[in-house]
């Protein structure tokens, strides 16, 4: 699954380097409950099914669904795990105040939990066991917040996803590895993902993130602006920001020195 | 074997059971045998709004949980041929709908109705999710604003990815959009979204636009559907949109704001 984190940016200051916010987008590992051999077996599976999926790839485990959450868990094992099947782990989410200090001894960051409200809601026990299944798909409806585990076998850079109808409120689609093209709007509430460009034949009404992994060369296109956020290679705009210019019309937005561009079409 | 219909919108208020009402009561009309199940466990609105209040029994639970058969159950109007309702339970905790249940009912159901409306509870959880799961067709009811906009096209997006014919790979389930509560005057002040923003946004065929209109709560409380009342323009446009449902022609009517003159500017219908 991905992951975005928003960061204002605070300060850019001192000579030797500087401080910027940005979006990136992360892989999630969701734990669900602890069998550490399972685990291994499980993700050298995966692994070796897709054998370019992972490729040094950063994650961050997630505790957040844990059947016991506040279980001893033994780090150093799961970190061991996971960089033998060649991801590293660089945070870890959710979880109790000890298990972060754990793992922050172990040089793991600590990112808050994504669902606040800890109780599990009826809807994500109905979307459970349908997400557990929807490990290969790239077009899911969740509930606000619910994430699950999305690995997609695509290798890097081959193939361009086409959609055909609205991408609705609560979905969200992710070409991974390539383009994406959207034959419909994509509604507010929704979002739209690339390692490449996003070409929409529609209405932007929710968020666009492209080139997340090319931002070079990723370009969104939409035929009416009215996004909630668009944002190319981390860098973002919230829709206040473009309602002043541009607002309801069709555009190309690109990547300028760092800064984002729209210009009409 | 029944068409199986869910009455649902995402957000709450918006007009859904008394679309099933007046839609059940259409089609029932018709000549179509048709049953309209009240989903919406712990509140039981359906009954008040078809009068059959006091004469409910049992209920679709006590049919799931086999301490009652459906025909104990079902309650048939005492107004129109071939209407049946299926009230839900007042006292029940809604977890005692399950997937298993709801398909053994509404398959016994199949065997002997036309049409089957599910009125789906408001939000996308449990109740909600049960009534939409086995749907054929589903009518989006939802009110010319944004957030009610905003849950239908949440609906929808469930629709397409999580109920039987979805999971199974089947042809999708029937959308239709109904427009309730519109008011073409506060249209034209810009005070609520018109019937090509909705449209626009939500992309699925239009079934109909029923216009605000104070016969509705007067039909509700009397526990008369408001398409039995042929005085009344939402009545009017519920019998349109029952006509369009089977497949007819009709033109959409009281979408422009009415030119008033003086008396019904005074007491307005
Ligand atoms: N066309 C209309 N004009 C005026 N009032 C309406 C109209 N349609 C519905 N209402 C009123 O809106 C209120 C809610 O209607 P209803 O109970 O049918 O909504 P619902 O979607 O079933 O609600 P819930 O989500 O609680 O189940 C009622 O008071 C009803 O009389
Ligand atoms: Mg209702």
């Amino acid at each position: 699954m991905t992951e975005v984190i928003d960061k204002e940016v605070k300060e850019a200051v001192n000579q030797s380097f500087q401080i910027k916010g940005g979006m990136v987008t992360l892989m999630v590992l969701e734990l669900l409950y602890i069998d550490y051999r399972r685990f291994a077996q499980e993700l050298q599976k995966k692994v070796a099914s897709a054998p370019n999926l992972f490729n040094e790839t950063p994650i961050i485990i997630s505790l957040e669904k844990l059947d016991h959450p506040s279980e001893y868990l033994d780090f150093e094992r799961l970190i061991e795990i996971c960089r033998s099947n060649d991801l590293v782990p660089i945070a870890v989410r959710g979880g109790t105040e000890g298990q972060s200090q754990q793992a922050q001894v172990l040089g793991l960051g600590k990112i808050p939990s994504a669902t606040k409200s800890s109780g599990k809601s009826a809807q994500e026990q109905l979307l459970r066991d349908t997400s557990a299944r929807s490990i290969n798909e790239s077009v899911e409806t969740s509930a606000a917040n619910s994430e699950t585990l999305t690995l997609e076998t695509t290798p890097k850079f081959q193939s361009t996803k086409i959609v055909r109808q609205p991408v609705r409120s609560g979905q969200r689609v992710y070409a991974r590895g390539g383009d994406l093209i959207v034959l419909a709007s994509v509604g507010d509430g929704a979002e739209v993902l690339a390692d490449g460009n996003i070409h929409i034949y529609g209405s932007l009404r929710g968020r666009a993130i492209a080139g997340i992994e090319d931002k070079d060369n990723a370009h969104i296109f939409c035929q009416s602006l009215e996004a909630s956020l668009v944002s190319i290679g981390g860098v973002y705009m919230l829709d206040e920001d473009m309602r002043a210019n541009h607002w309801k019309d069709s555009v190309h937005i690109h990547l300028d020195n760092e800064n984002l561009h729209i210009e009409k079409l | 074997m029944a068409k199986i219909i869910v009455i649902t919108s995402g957000k709450g208020g918006v007009g859904k059971t008394t679309s099933a009402a007046a839609i059940g009561t259409g089609l029932a009309q018709q000549g179509h045998k048709t049953v309209i199940i009240d989903f919406d466990v712990g509140l039981r609105n359906l009954d008040l709004i078809m009068d059959c209040e006091r004469r409910v029994v049992y209920d679709f639970v006590n049919v799931i949980e086999n301490d009652a058969t459906i025909n104990q159950a079902l309650i048939k109007d005492k107004r129109v041929d071939n209407l049946f309702i299926l009230p839900a339970s007042q006292t029940k905790d809604k977890d005692a709908l399950t997937i298993d249940g709801v398909e053994r009912i509404l398959s016994e159901l199949s065997e002997s109705f036309d049409y089957i409306l599910c009125d789906s509870p408001a939000g996308i959880e449990q109740g909600a999710y049960l009534a939409l799961y086995f749907a054929d067709a589903a009518v989006i009811v939802t009110n010319p604003e944004v957030s009610s906009v905003r849950d239908s096209d949440r609906i929808i997006g469930l629709l397409q990815s999580k109920s039987r014919r979805a999971e199974k790979g089947d042809t999708p389930v029937e959308e239709h959009l109904l427009l309730t509560r519109y008011n073409p005057e506060r249209v034209e002040k810009g005070e609520m979204l018109s019937i090509e923003d909705v449209k626009d946004i939500l992309a699925i065929p239009l079934l109909g636009v029923i216009p605000e209109s104070k016969s509705v709560l007067a039909a509700s409380n009397k526990g008369i559907p408001v398409i039995l009342n042929d005085q009344s323009r939402a009545g009017k446009a519920y019998a349109d949109a029952v006509s369009r449902f089977l497949g007819k022609d009709v033109e959409h009517r009281f979408i422009e704001p009415e030119k008033k003159g003086l008396l019904r500017r005074v007491f307005g219908r």
